[in-house]
């Protein structure tokens, strides 16, 4: 009995509800996907002129919107994570705009989905909705009986008797089945496609992981060498000067001198907090105690320490992986010590959002704009030629860190400002 | 004495300076970098030089070139480098050509004042200086095999690393816990295994240690 009651219920689980819902959807966003495709498909075919180039970027971009919005909707509904296709940074000029747009396989790919969408779309939703409904209606016959004129009929043969009224719901009831799996297996085959379609093909993947593992390793490298520059010119000389000066305190008071040998003592007293406080300091660059107690408490107390005034809010219903906690951090930090430094700017705010699929790092100043990635590209190579060791650092070193947790960043600086950064990296890289 | 001192750790450099003077030295240059020191010992002629191997530019061995730049315009000038760690690259370096007037010291054993002033005098005297450190890893790194030193005893191998720190008769009896004339001893029959010449016990010293750090 209750393998019946669970067989009759399938129709109806929330996983059903899901594809049923999916199938729903599927038509009339494929119809507008197959729209913007096949422009864009006419648009490259056609002789290249100034409005196929101002148009062809836009429509690219509407497919690719278009490819998100698929991404999104088969998480949420099938339950099925397609990962991101990263675009690398975009580089300055008409050129690199272009290319940006164009020259983007996942724009390709995501536009071979959205035409072999269409078709799939019309047997989700045109037959697997429509024989749903007939399906429905066979079971609601017996009600639906007296309002029609006509009964079902096979033939000759009417279905009007009770027993026969029976046989039409049993009929519904096994429909109903079929159609729940037939929509589940198209949406299945939906979900391989845009797996292969919608996701960085795994040459592009490849190339890019390539690009940010070397990017990590050397992020790595220059942290260590920091690190080490950090101790050894910073905690290590003072240690030895305050060794030095209770040296010459021990032979200030084998010389009988003990108010010399007592100031040098309360000098190294001095000297000791001093080093304690480098230590704090530099365990903070190395990891903040804070962010063991979350993003929040972190980015507060950072707020909190800025040399311009800045806030903080922190909105998650979860936390994120450690290293995204981390990288989201000390992004941040980047930025607000950016902002010190380049923005002349008089106040800062520092946002964590989520949308369950991604956390997005939002930091505004009031400052004079300007930032580009491109002139941050200078400044750190400024900075490297007077210090040697500087580097990956500035916003483009911030966009190749944040790349290697599949996260994007977007800079947005008018003249004049304000200057706006957002980062956004998956909750679970 | 006169002495000229580079670190670019200013911090450490105001600490050594008060620490020679309390001591009774006199600072006729404190200095930040290779250059200026190399500057500093020709206006000032100093008695010794205390130098930093890791300063600016480069944070590498600055202070190794400097000295052996220094030493080959005025052979025999004494010179006292620091470190923060041993690298016996540059202990090579360093102990390959003229050997005397030469140290090599951890900047921790700054701390040990009397021991510090001791190491001080002896590379002004033209002796040697080495960090125990230094010579552990000298050894350590395969040096020190050939020439007769895998002929002594364990005892007399002690004492040469004692020797080779720079320590003199005294102080090797007294590390070691045995007698001045247990010291001679052993030394006398270091020199005859590494079949030494006969000539002034100072330098037949340097050659044995030079010969046990293989360099």
């Amino acid at each position: 009995m209750t393998t019946v009651v669970r067989v009759l219920r399938i129709p109806f689980t929330a996983r059903a509800r899901r594809d049923l819902l999916y199938a729903v959807i599927a038509l009339p966003l494929a119809t507008l996907g197959l729209a913007a495709a096949l422009l864009t498909v006419v648009l490259s075919l056609g002789s290249v002129g100034a409005i196929t180039l101002l148009l062809l970027p836009l429509f690219m971009t509407v497919v690719r919107g278009l490819g998100n919005v698929h991404r999104r909707l088969i998480r949420r509904l099938l339950h099925q994570r397609i990962p991101k296709p990263v675009r690398p940074p975009r580089r300055p000029g008409v050129l690199g705009f272009l290319a940006h747009h164009l020259a983007d396989p996942g724009t390709w790919k995501a536009l071979g989905y959205l035409l072999l969408k269409f078709p799939l779309a019309a047997l989700q939703t045109y037959v697997g909705i429509g024989a749903w409904i007939i399906s429905l209606s066979l079971i609601a016959y017996p009600l639906l009986l007296p309002i029609e004129h006509d009964p079902l009929n096979f033939g000759t043969y009417k279905f009007q008797s009770v027993p026969s009224q029976l046989m039409v719901i049993g009929m519904g009831v096994v429909a109903l089945l079929i159609i729940t799996y037939y929509i589940r297996v198209l949406n299945i085959l939906d979900g391989w496609l845009a797996a292969r379609l919608l996701s960085p093909g795994s040459t592009v993947r490849i190339r890019e992981l390539e690009e940010t593992r070397a990017n990590a390793i050397n992020e790595a490298a220059l942290t260590v060498r920091r690190i080490e520059r950090d101790l050894h010119d910073g905690v290590q000389v003072q240690l030895v000067a305050l060794g030095i000066r209770l040296g010459r305190a021990e032979r200030r008071l084998e010389a009988q001198d003990p108010a010399a040998a007592g100031e040098l003592l309360r000098d190294s007293q001095q000297d000791t907090k001093d080093i304690i406080k480098q230590l704090r300091e530099l365990v903070r660059g190395i990891h903040p105690p804070a962010l063991d107690s979350g993003l929040g408490p972190a980015l507060h107390t950072l707020a909190a320490r800025s040399s311009i005034p800045a806030t903080a809010r922190v909105e998650l219903p979860e936390r994120p992986a450690a290293s995204v906690e981390t990288m989201l951090y000390f992004s941040a930090a980047e930025l607000l010590a950016n902002a010190g430094k380049h923005s002349g700017a008089s106040a800062v705010s520092i946002a964590v959002l989520s949308d369950g699929e991604s956390v997005h790092l939002i930091v505004t100043d009031d400052g004079k704009g300007g930032a580009t990635l491109e002139r941050e590209v200078r400044d750190r190579d400024e900075r490297r030629g007077l210090d040697g060791a500087e580097s990956g650092s500035g916003l483009r070193g911030l966009a190749e860190r944040v790349r290697t947790v599949d996260g994007t960043m977007d800079v947005s600086s008018p003249p004049g400002g304000p200057t706006t950064i957002t980062m956004t990296v998956p909750v679970r890289p | 004495m006169r002495v000229v001192i580079a670190d670019d750790a200013a911090i450490l450099r105001a600490g050594l300076v008060q620490l020679l003077e309390d001591e009774g030295h006199e600072i006729v240059a404190a200095v930040g970098d290779g250059e200026a020191l190399k500057a500093a010992v020709a206006a000032h002629r100093p008695d010794v030089v205390i130098a930093d191997i890791r300063m600016p530019p480069t944070h590498t061995d600055e202070g190794v070139r400097a000295a052996l730049e220094l030493r080959r315009r005025d052979p025999g000038l004494p010179v006292l480098l620091f470190s923060q760690w041993v690298e016996t690259d540059y202990a090579g370096r360093l102990l390959a050509g003229d050997s005397a007037g030469i140290g090599y010291l951890l900047k921790e054993r700054v701390l040990d004042v009397r021991d510090f002033m001791d190491a001080l005098a002896r590379v002004a005297a033209g002796g040697t200086a080495l960090d125990p450190e230094v010579v552990s890893q000298l050894v350590g790194a395969g040096r020190g095999t050939h020439s007769g030193v895998d002929t002594l005893s364990p005892r007399e191998r002690e004492v040469l690393a004692m020797m080779a720190e720079g320590r003199s008769n005294n102080a090797i009896a007294a590390g070691l816990f045995i007698t001045d004339r247990a010291v001679e001893k052993h030394v006398a029959n270091i020199f005859t295994k590494l079949s030494l010449p006969v000539s002034t016990a100072d330098h037949r010293r340097v050659l044995a240690v030079l010969r046990y750090l293989g360099v």
